[in-house]
């Protein structure tokens, strides 16, 4: 179930708003909603992340008070990731060491059910978290399966930790300001990925699939349609997330703070599906030595970190090369190259930043390698364009919401209304100052429009379903 | 407090849902032009509940309240503040409209209508066999296939191309090298099958206003009516005069299945119910076109009428497209039973069912009912589809 489509606005929301409203918060509505939410999706899969959950309770509890925590650990990751591995990398893995055999084959038919990488993502942090002592194991079952199972962040993220929500679970933040907060993430979000996202994915889609055809001008513009498509449609069903979160009293992490107007990749990375990139840090990069050893080996896990963060997001080889090209370029700044950038004028690091993440934006988005190359060479001008161009499916539409989106991609707008419209703050999302009255009514307004234009167009039957659903 | 802003909310967002028991399914049936989904079989909760519930959603989705405004909406602001409609992929340019294509194909409609050089299109191959199969199939019940051609809109109006067509295919459009070559490859391959193209007469008449209206897509008023009156002309065939009694009207346009809204326009609307007769009860043709009619979705695919007028002893079966529902009252005066069917949902060949059960039907008609005349009319950009479409029900030996 999409939170765009018409059955979770008009009918899942309302329905367990309802429920929360008249059982006041209780947790069981939620993980009721949560595990139907999920079964609505992918059926008896539901299953699956009922083993995880019990599973993951209890070798939590193991791990809490056993005197032998690391192989309750140790059991726990093994489960954790053969869950990921089974289900979303074998029929990969198969098909690299094994091609055309019928075990590949056989593998390459194993469904990937919703979420499972946010999911199992969670389930390890929690297992970590107890093992170091960060947080006690939960006693509690539906506690536990309420965090693994929260349908807001279920499917497509933010990646929570237990840590984070513990105090909202035993008691929830509720407040007029926060349902302020929920309504305006939840219809800004709504607005990003209806109005922006699936827009730009109607432009790109098309031109990414005639990659063969098009001439070098409509590669470029389906590269940079498809850069801001994909941080709209993830960074709008984020804001979605946490403003259901709002709704229920849980407060999530913010996910992102304007990517695109990072200098560096290493600011980029600070700025960019935060609670991935912080995810990575303390549980893998950390662990590994972070930047305490010798050189190489901090450039050693910055490439192994990206590595695997390329593959979290697929099982292919265009994920592993997107992850890498980060990694390097991480590299490549600490060698000495960002010293050089931040020497630069502004508008030379942010062309740096922006050249390379939408050269990186079409390795991901490509189905082959050769897709790859043949898009980048006419971008590049090292292969002549074919005769399709970009007139085939442009449209006025599509010409305005590219504008919009570059604009809303900075902070030209926040900025700008920020004294009249009660937004979330200027240096941070989470900054609430009191305005005055006006600007929280400007606030509602602004939310209402972008509510009643999404859902003209969701209605048209123009949505596409969120890029990050099948990560 | 919290609780009541809760509850509020809720009770916003459920107005939508709420409505669903009192909205008529027809209307929107009609609006978006389908059947609209049935309700998901509950035995399917437990088999595959995935299913289940994607056909739920696609039940909710077709009923849901505010669904046809807001469609209608969407487009209107594309047409009128955009100049243009992406989704449903129709072009304007002032105040005339273009169906170009589809998200897949973009401009095939505009490729169909003005291709590069006719005698070289394969398709014609393909056109021709067909077309010797209907006749070799006709020739025992002594009935003569005719086709009757309808330019399209594109190759009389290529000067008013929307600007976004591609320049190559408005200079091919506006370049009218299709006529001679057209008719002459017609002719040279088909020579066994009338076909009627009646191009040049309706380049004289595009600045009449009635007759193929800017802001519809097919041709109504007086352009139907000259089609029929050339067409009998043409084959010296005796028709009922009306007098050409008629009333300028403003009427809705059409396409509004894929404008999602009604635009209209003033045309000619002719009065014939002192001539013909639709659809009479208690006749065998009428029976077996209620036959045909429970398998499409919309009864005007199908209309059956009698001339009570003219005994010149012409029997017609009116195959068509979407062209031939404004033409065929008009050609209905040249023949004592006309029967149309509109073949177009033969493209749909997914529904397999309703495909071969609507076949089967044919060709009953054709063993059944003594038509002398068979006509095809269709826009020239159909040529390849349609015919295709009716390889099926002509196959040789079946009829």
């Amino acid at each position: 179930m999409l939170f765009t489509s018409s059955i979770f606005l008009f009918f899942f929301l309302p329905f367990y708003l309802l429920f929360e409203a008249i059982l006041r918060h209780s947790l069981i509505i939620l993980l009721t909603f949560s595990l139907f939410f999920y079964f609505f999706g992918e059926g008896w899969f539901v299953l699956l992340m009922l083993a995880s959950i019990i599973i993951n309770y209890f070798v939590g509890l193991a791990i809490g008070v056993s005197e032998h925590k690391q192989r309750w650990l140790v059991v726990g990751l093994l489960y954790n990731l053969f869950v990921l591995i089974n289900f979303k990398y074998l029929g990969f893995l198969m098909s690299q060491l094994a091609p055309g055999t019928p075990v590949a084959e056989l593998a390459n038919h194993i469904h990937l059910p919703l979420g499972i990488s946010f999911f199992t993502f969670q389930c390890i942090s929690y297992l970590i978290d107890v093992y170091r002592g960060d947080i006690k194991s939960e006693r509690s079952f539906l506690k536990v399966a309420t965090y693994i199972s929260m349908f807001p962040q279920l499917v497509a993220g933010p990646i929570v930790r237990y840590a984070s929500i513990k105090a909202d679970m035993d008691q929830p933040n509720i407040s007029a300001l926060n349902y302020y907060y929920a309504v305006l993430f939840f219809c800004i979000g709504l607005g990003q990925k209806v109005l922006i996202a699936d827009t730009l994915g109607n432009f790109a889609d098309p031109l990414f699939a005639a990659w063969k055809a098009i001439d070098n001008v409509t590669a470029w513009l389906a590269a940079v349609s498809y850069s801001l498509q994909i941080f709209f449609d993830f960074a709008g069903y984020s804001n979605m997330a946490i403003g259901i979160g709002y709704l229920m009293g849980f407060e999530f992490p913010q996910n992102f703070n304007k990517p695109y107007m990072a200098k560096s990749f290493t600011e980029f990375w600070r700025r960019w599906h935060i609670s991935l990139s912080t995810w990575f840090r303390d549980y893998l990069y950390i662990p590994l030595g972070g930047n305490q050893g010798s050189y190489l080996q901090t450039y050693r896990n910055l490439l192994i970190v990206f590595l695997l963060c390329g593959l979290w997001h697929g099982a292919s080889w265009v994920f592993i090369i997107w992850g890498l090209f980060h990694g390097c370029f991480l590299i490549i700044e600490r060698i000495g190259f960002k010293q050089i950038l931040e020497k630069l004028p502004s508008f030379f690091q942010h062309f740096y930043l922006l050249l390379l993440v939408v050269i990186a934006w079409v390795i991901f988005r490509s189905e082959s390698t050769d897709q790859t190359i043949t898009i980048l060479g006419k971008m590049f001008g090292f292969i002549s364009g074919g005769l399709m161009s970009y007139n085939a499916y442009y449209t006025h539409e599509i010409a305005i919401v590219l504008i919009l989106g570059f604009i809303f991609s900075t902070r030209f707008v926040e900025n700008a209304v920020s004294h009249f419209i009660a937004l979330p703050a200027r240096r941070g999302m989470w900054d609430k100052e009191r305005k005055n009255k006006i600007a929280y009514i400007a606030g509602l307004t602004w939310a209402i429009l972008l509510f009643c234009l999404s859902v003209i167009k969701i209605q048209a039957g123009v949505n596409s379903p969120f890029l990050y659903f099948r990560f | 407090m919290h609780r009541i802003f809760l509850v509020l909310i809720a009770l916003v967002l459920l107005l939508p849902t709420l409505s669903i028991p009192l909205r008529d399914e027809g209307p929107i049936s009609q609006f978006f032009n389908k059947r609209l989904a049935a309700f998901p079989q509950t035995s399917l909760l437990i088999t595959n509940p995935k299913s289940y519930f994607l056909d739920l959603q696609s039940w909710f989705n077709d009923r849901v309240g505010f669904n046809t405004a807001s469609v209608a909406l969407y487009r209107k602001f594309h047409f009128h503040i955009l100049d243009q409609s992406s989704y449903n992929y129709i072009s304007k340019r002032g105040n005339f409209i273009f169906y170009h294509g589809t998200k897949e194909k973009p401009f095939r409609f505009i490729v169909a209508d003005c291709p590069e050089k006719y005698n070289s299109h394969s398709d014609y191959y393909t056109i021709e066999r067909i077309y010797k199969r209907i006749s070799k199939s006709l020739e025992k019940y002594s009935a003569r296939f005719r086709v009757v051609i309808i330019p399209t809109k594109t190759m009389i109006f290529a000067n008013h191309l929307p600007r976004r067509i591609p320049k190559y295919l408005q200079l091919r459009c506006s370049a009218q090298i299709s006529d001679k070559d057209f008719r002459k490859h017609l002719s040279e391959t088909l020579d066994h099958t009338d076909v009627f193209y009646p191009i040049d007469i309706f380049r004289e008449k595009r600045n009449d206003e009635t007759f193929y209206p800017s802001f519809s897509y097919h041709l109504h008023g007086s352009g139907a009516r000259f089609i029929a009156e050339a067409y009998f002309k043409h084959y010296g065939i005796q028709y009922s005069k009306s007098g050409h009694k008629f009333k300028r009207k403003t009427i809705r346009t059409d396409l509004v299945f894929l404008k999602g809204y009604n635009l209209e326009h003033e045309t000619e609307v002719h009065d014939y119910s002192p001539l013909l007769t639709l659809n009479p009860k208690k006749d065998e043709y009428t029976q077996t076109l209620f036959e045909l009619i429970k398998y499409s979705p919309k009864v005007e695919d199908y209309m059956y009428i009698t001339n009570r007028t003219l005994k010149n002893g012409r029997r017609a079966l009116l195959l068509s497209n979407s062209f031939g529902k404004p033409v065929r009252k008009h050609l209905a005066l040249g023949y004592e039973n006309l029967m149309h069917v509109n073949i177009a949902q033969f493209y749909n060949r997914s529904d397999g069912n309703r495909h071969q059960k609507t076949v089967t039907l044919l060709r009953n008609l054709m063993k059944n009912f003594k038509f002398t005349d068979i006509i095809l009319l269709h826009q020239s950009s159909d040529l390849y589809t349609l015919s295709k479409s009716l390889e099926d029900a002509f196959t040789d030996g079946d009829i």
